[in-house]
């Protein structure tokens, strides 16, 4: 509460501000054509470094991010330019006109992350903003209400291993627990009767996660109006069509152009080239017999990106289960769905291999035997425990651990660079089958390079060759 | 899996028989008026009439057919009025005079649309509004640790899982979201139903749904979040330790006591000594010592827990308890909008039970083996009454809740 009132000198500004960040009022500029079409590109170009910015700093990322935050000073100041009132001008046609031209589109989710990454380097003043802008829902949380539910709400103090003496009423905002389900799922939020209470360690969290959810709406309601713009303003539908697909592939990766493998190369592949995710379900099948459904799927359609056929995979399940499992009963319960993940039955949908975002929101239920979705997330005590089992060495596995914390997919990228020491690949893992392909590029180099090297020591000894 | 594609029977066509009878408790016993109350109570917003016969018309219903030696699950059912449900429960009568009584009915979301009319508007047009939030726990999936039954079948017993179940999920969702217009539900073979009705509850998105779920996931961690701290307090560990212990014999069955040590970690580094202890060893040895001693299964985990207690593995005691008693949920069911549940009152096709709603109050005393069957039902009817008024004292509080917020608009 106090807090609050001191802002309330310089509300206006900070509101203004807010807002313009947030993107909440629909400015009113008149522009040309062409002032639209260099502002849009632009944008789309700044995104895209914002998201490869965004990767490389969680690979590089150790305790924080101080480096990060100049290279993105840098990367807006060549977009936005300095001048203030151009800067504002393009800043928001640049938004609200993409909003317009991705609301229906394949990249619309990619367009919404990217905003996001864009905002989230952009909060600095989170507090001032959550107390200046209520907008999206969220509230401050008075002093009775603090001593009424302290127990609970110091889970979260303890979470962000904070001193609990050093924090009041002041370091939680409330919001409807609807708006936020991803802080619900990493318990990063304590709910009471519905309402979702948040510790400052996570009010930019709260603030994007939120603003998330407003550009879907606002996204909606663009997409139902869009025939009526289409009318009235067909040049830009044309312009937005001639914009470029964003990344370099790493939105909708294609795998599956490997080439193909046999049953009798999972094994040894599965040591060299597979991510944790897959030799977990690998072992274990091949120790039990036994996968369940979800790690069917996740597993197998790996396999099939990987480049086995469905007649080799076919072979191959069969003798993983022939332990538990005779001929028929493979035939009759396990065939089938196999034929489905090979689009050879039912709608005849060929399922493309689970990417890491889709693995780890599955989560395998305890108690279930279920080894599915990425050991990353898991509990620290079993992803050691296979870490010792892999022979890691302490000081690697100390730094995948700790990488865990940063996130799964920084994890995993250590875990490659640990299995393909020297690679030069500077992207972070968050495909499985990525990790596969890079793998096998890795070793395709060595071959070359240690065939080049037997080549130039055989020319050497027979300097009269023909070559 | 979605349910419909295991339930599956090519062997059990209904006899002529059951299908009168299923026939007459279609046409007396079952109770149409308060399914459409419950179903529709909370799509009121303006006209009370208008706003429930819509919310009806837009409900996915599915039954499943059995015809000549197999069965059929027919979805995207759904009906302008009650009455046509219930004409249409009673079965249509075949050219050969025989008539093709649904086994059962399940419900699915509210649409966009009328379900059976899909194919008029296009697929972007058609998709689900609400749905109540519902739970599904079988008795399957406990499996592994209990060793009363096996695979399917349901005793006293193993109850006991899923009353404790409803016991959790009832506190979790009143404490953490307050909702209250929730029901419990038998399923008539292996498993319970949650039904929560609320309006807040029946527009929660996939997203809102996994997280509910998600949310009460147990990590390894001493800091658990207060309602799973209370809950183990209060709900979870004074029924781990007063009936599952015993009932499943947790130390004292050779496959029981395996799967206890399993639960353990192998090595364990003690910060504060410095040393590292090995805990499922130590207590694989100190239980083969005492094997002669006809210890009960509470003797047996006193000790072991005060074993936990004193080499600060407090987590792995969480950890154990959880294992034992939080509800194994079939998650796609709770989170998706495609998944249907068996409605209440049906008779389980397999059993023939009766599909009854359950007192959270009496949810521990509750016994599977004697619940009414068809056959009873239909001799003495009089054995519907107590499920009937269980079932209409829950409408009739939703109601009463609907009247409160109608005189106060804030509560919208």
């Amino acid at each position: 509460m106090i807090r609050a009132s001191k802002k309330i000198n310089n509300q206006t500004s900070v509101s203004n501000n807010a807002c313009s960040i947030l993107y909440i009022d629909v400015p009113e500029f008149n522009c040309n054509m062409t002032q639209i079409e260099n502002f849009c590109t632009d944008r789309f170009n700044f995104l895209n470094e914002v998201m490869k910015l965004k990767d490389t700093l969680l690979v590089q990322k150790q305790s924080n991010t101080a480096g990060g935050g100049e290279d993105f000073n840098i990367l807006l100041k060549r977009y936005l330019g300095s001048e203030k009132e151009e800067y504002k001008i393009k800043d928001e046609i640049s938004h609200y006109c993409l909003r317009l031209a991705m609301c229906d589109s394949d990249d619309r989710s990619w367009f919404i992350s990217a905003e996001c990454a864009f905002l989230a380097n952009r909060l600095i003043d989170v507090s001032s903003i959550i107390s200046s802008f209520k907008g999206f829902g969220w509230s401050p949380v008075s002093q009775e209400e603090y001593k009424q539910h302290q127990d609970d709400l110091n889970y979260l103090v303890k979470k962000a291993k904070l001193d609990l003496s050093e924090v009041n009423n002041t370091h939680f905002y409330k919001l409807p627990f609807q708006d936020i389900p991803k802080l619900i799922d990493s318990k990063k939020a304590i709910i009471i009767k519905g309402e979702a209470f948040i510790f400052t360690s996570n009010f930019k969290d709260m603030i994007i996660h939120t603003f998330k959810n407003y550009l879907e709406f606002a996204m909606d309601r663009v997409k139902a109006d869009k025939t009526r713009i289409k009318e009235e303003f067909p040049e830009l539908i044309q312009f937005f069509k001639t914009i470029p697909r964003p990344g370099d592939g790493t939105t909708k990766p294609q795998f599956g152009n490997n080439k193909q493998i046999r049953k009798e190369d999972v094994a040894p592949l599965s040591k060299t080239s597979f991510p944790m995710c897959m030799k977990v379900m690998y072992d274990t099948l091949i120790e039990t017999s036994k996968l369940k459904y979800e790690g069917r799927l996740e597993f197998g359609t790996f396999l099939k990106g990987i480049g086995l056929p469905y007649d080799e995979a076919a072979n191959f399940w069969r003798m993983a289960f022939s332990k538990r499992v005779s001929n028929t009963e493979f035939d009759k319960e396990y065939l089938y769905n196999l034929r489905h993940n090979y689009g050879l039955e039912g709608k005849s949908t060929n399922y493309s291999p689970y990417s890491c975002s889709k693995i780890i929101s599955k989560i395998p239920t305890i108690g279930l035997n279920q080894v599915h979705g990425c050991p990353y997330v898991l509990s620290l005590e079993s992803l050691e425990q296979k870490l010792l089992e892999l022979g890691i060495d302490d000081f690697q596995r100390i730094q995948i651990l700790e990488a865990t914390k940063t996130s799964p997919n920084v994890a995993c990228t250590k875990h490659f660079n640990y299995l393909h020491p020297n690679n030069t690949f500077p992207k972070l893992i968050n495909h499985p089958n990525q990790f596969y392909d890079q793998s096998v590029d890795y070793y395709k180099g060595l071959e070359e390079k240690k065939s080049a090297k037997q080549q130039s020591n055989k020319d050497e000894n027979h300097p009269v060759s023909e070559k | 899996m979605m349910e419909d594609d295991i339930d599956i029977d090519f062997s059990n066509e209904i006899s002529k028989q059951e299908e009168s009878q299923l026939r007459e408790y279609y046409d007396t016993l079952f109770p149409f008026d308060l399914l459409y109350d419950w179903l529709t109570i909370n799509s009121i917003n303006e006209n009370e009439e208008k706003d429930k016969k819509r919310s009806f018309e837009r409900r996915e219903f599915s039954v499943k057919i059995s015809k000549a030696g197999k069965s059929f699950v027919i979805r995207n059912k759904s009906f302008n009025r009650i009455e046509d449900l219930k004409e249409f429960l009673k079965g249509r009568q075949g050219n050969d005079g025989v008539y093709e009584v649904p086994e059962r009915l399940d419900i699915g979301p509210v649409f966009s649309w009328e379900p059976s009319k899909m194919s008029t508007v296009s697929a972007q047009d058609y998709h689900p509004v609400s749905k109540e939030l519902v739970f599904d726990i079988d008795v399957d999936d406990y499996n592994p640790i209990r060793v009363c039954c096996a695979s399917t079948s349901l005793c006293e017993k193993c109850w006991g899982f899923l009353a404790v179940s409803a016991d959790f999920i009832d506190n979790y969702l009143r404490e953490c979201f307050g909702f209250q217009q929730i029901m419990y539900v038998f399923s008539g073979r292996r498993g319970l139903h949650v039904w929560v009705s609320d309006r807040s509850a029946q527009y929660l998105n996939k997203e809102n749904r996994a997280s509910i779920i998600n949310h009460i996931r147990i990590e390894i961690n001493q800091n658990q979040i207060p309602i799973l701290r209370r809950s183990f307090d209060q709900i979870l560990l004074p029924h781990f330790e007063n009936h599952v212990l015993e009932d499943q014999q947790i130390f004292t069955n050779e496959k029981q006591r395996k799967y206890f040590l399993a639960l353990l970690p192998i090595t364990y580094k003690r910060q504060d000594r410095k040393i590292t202890i090995t805990p499922s060893e130590d207590i694989e040895k100190k239980l083969t010592e005492i094997q002669n001693e006809e210890l009960t299964n509470s003797q047996i985990w006193f000790a072991v827990k005060s074993y936990l207690q004193d080499n600060n593995l407090i987590d792995h005691l969480y950890n154990i308890v959880f294992h034992y008693t939080m509800p194994r949920i079939d998650e796609p069911v709770s989170i998706g909008f495609n998944h249907l549940l068996k409605s209440p009152f049906c008779i389980h096709p397999d059993t023939k039970k009766l599909c009854i709603p359950l007192d959270i109050n009496e949810i521990h005393k509750f016994n599977p083996n004697q619940v009414p069957t068809l056959d009873q039902l239909i001799a003495d009817p009089k054995l519907f009454n107590k499920f009937k008024q269980m079932f209409k004292n829950h409408v009739n509080q939703m109601k009463l809740k609907y009247n409160l917020t109608i005189q106060d608009p804030m509560d919208f």
